[in-house]
């Protein structure tokens, strides 16, 4: 099931946190993302090993205030991209 | 037969119009002779039949430029050839000449991108960087005539120390005049730029980064003014990056003709001759942009052969070590680092995080 599969950070990826959010860079293809606050700790949460189902649950505790289909939308969308685009694999 | 779909189009030609200008502004680097007349520069039909052919290998812009573009004797000739054929164009212009007559054409053309050099908000400090008394009175009335025809226009300065105290001048007189942008430009050691370099009139990178901050700073007090502090992707906040996008040269797409017919990567043929690449008399533009050594040593090596700061930058494969006509100006190598990146990496001042070894 989705929700059980555990993600990681592609190693060869550098990832580089600055104050305001960080920057995903795969050398070997020059390929850049910037990731805003949320998208930094999201990321973050992903290099833990963690499923799908615990982030979104992680990122509904650091942000109360967001609707929390908001958050499970964003969550799953963010990630689908890193997937596709191998910052993070599985 | 021409490749009809090419791995690098040529998306956009600068053409440098006229090598004359009506000011003499000491910071130029395409270091234009002083002429108040028109210049005749290519012939038209020479020039049509060349962007004509630009476009079977994807042109899509012209950046009209100089010495100052609107000396061109068949300027409005040209902009209405642009506009039969779809091209987008922008101009660069010091503002002076601008009358009814050129901005009606400039409207009924549908121009996409208007910028006009202004230095100071203050009359002394503009005419004396500019090199000819009057050019402040005679550019405001050129930015009022744009601003009465209702062009969203973008003011450009060149940043140096004898007008640094201007910026807040200028955003007021942006806004007054209804500009669209203000954008301040780093002065660079090329052409005539050089003198003010070794004379120490220029901002160091240090200084040049923290009235960087200080614009970032005041932005929410500019309004609908957008104004753009133009430094190296890798020297700004991680906000301005993620408000404009990394905006850097696209060399690898573009293409210089300067006025007397030379191809060069950009306008830096005007004082390089080793950087020209052929003239549209005798050559197919074509030819030179697919099988030119310099175009294709510059795809084959950008930007895994940039040097120093550069070569080890996170942005390098965006940024394509920001100016390269620049780094050849100063180095005589292509591939040598850009000079304010190296200059903030020795002092300490570039960002740690956007170092990749």
């Amino acid at each position: 099931m989705e929700s059980e599969t555990k993600y990681r950070r592609n190693e060869e990826i550098v990832f580089r946190e600055e104050d305001d959010g960080a920057f995903l860079f795969d050398p070997d293809s020059g390929d850049l993302r910037y990731l805003n606050q949320s998208g930094k700790e999201t990321f973050l949460l992903l290099g833990e090993d963690q499923s799908m189902s615990s982030v979104i649950r992680r990122m509904r505790e650091l942000y109360p205030d967001i609707d929390p289909q908001q958050i499970e939308d964003d969550v799953r969308s963010f990630v689908k991209d890193l997937e596709e685009n191998r910052f993070i694999l599985t | 037969m021409h490749d009809q779909s090419p791995s690098y189009p040529l998306v956009s030609l600068y053409l440098y119009l006229s090598d004359q200008c009506n000011l003499s502004c000491r910071h130029c680097w395409i270091s234009p002779g002083y002429s108040e007349n028109a210049t005749h520069g290519i012939p038209l039909e020479d020039l049509k039949n060349t962007i004509l052919e630009a476009k079977t290998i994807g042109l899509q812009s012209v950046k009209l430029t100089g010495g100052e573009p609107l000396l061109y004797r068949d300027f409005n000739a040209l902009l209405t050839f642009l506009a039969g054929e779809g091209i987008a164009v922008i101009i660069e212009s010091n503002g002076t000449l601008f009358e009814h007559r050129i901005l009606e054409t400039l409207r009924l053309c549908q121009v996409d991108q208007i910028a006009v050099s202004l230095d100071a908000a203050t009359k002394e400090i503009h005419d004396e960087m500019r090199g000819v008394r009057g050019s402040f009175d005679r550019t405001l009335q050129g930015l009022k005539l744009l601003s009465e025809y209702g062009f969203d226009f973008q003011i450009i300065m060149t940043l140096q120390r004898r007008n640094s105290q201007e910026i807040q001048g200028l955003v007021s007189l942006a806004k007054e005049l209804g500009a669209g942008s203000l954008k301040i430009n780093h002065l660079v050691p090329c052409g005539r730029g050089e003198q003010i370099f070794r004379n120490r009139e220029n901002l160091s990178a240090d200084e040049l980064i923290l009235l960087y901050q200080t614009v970032e700073r005041e932005r929410s007090s500019h309004g609908d003014l957008d104004v753009i502090f133009d430094l190296p992707v890798a020297l700004r906040s991680i906000e301005d990056i993620k408000r404009r996008g990394i905006i850097e040269c696209r060399i690898l797409n573009i293409l210089g003709i300067l006025a007397n017919g030379a191809f060069s990567i950009c306008g830096i043929g005007q004082t390089m001759d080793e950087l020209r690449m052929g003239n549209l008399y005798q050559d197919s533009i074509v030819e030179i942009w697919q099988n030119h050594r310099i175009l294709m040593d510059l795809r084959d090596s950008l930007p895994r052969q940039l040097k120093g700061v550069c070569g080890n930058c996170l942005f390098r494969f965006q940024c394509l070590g920001a100016c390269r006509a620049n780094a050849y100006a100063l180095n005589k190598d292509l591939y040598a680092p850009y000079f304010l990146c190296q200059e903030s990496y020795e002092s300490g001042r570039f960002p740690v995080s956007r170092i990749v070894q």
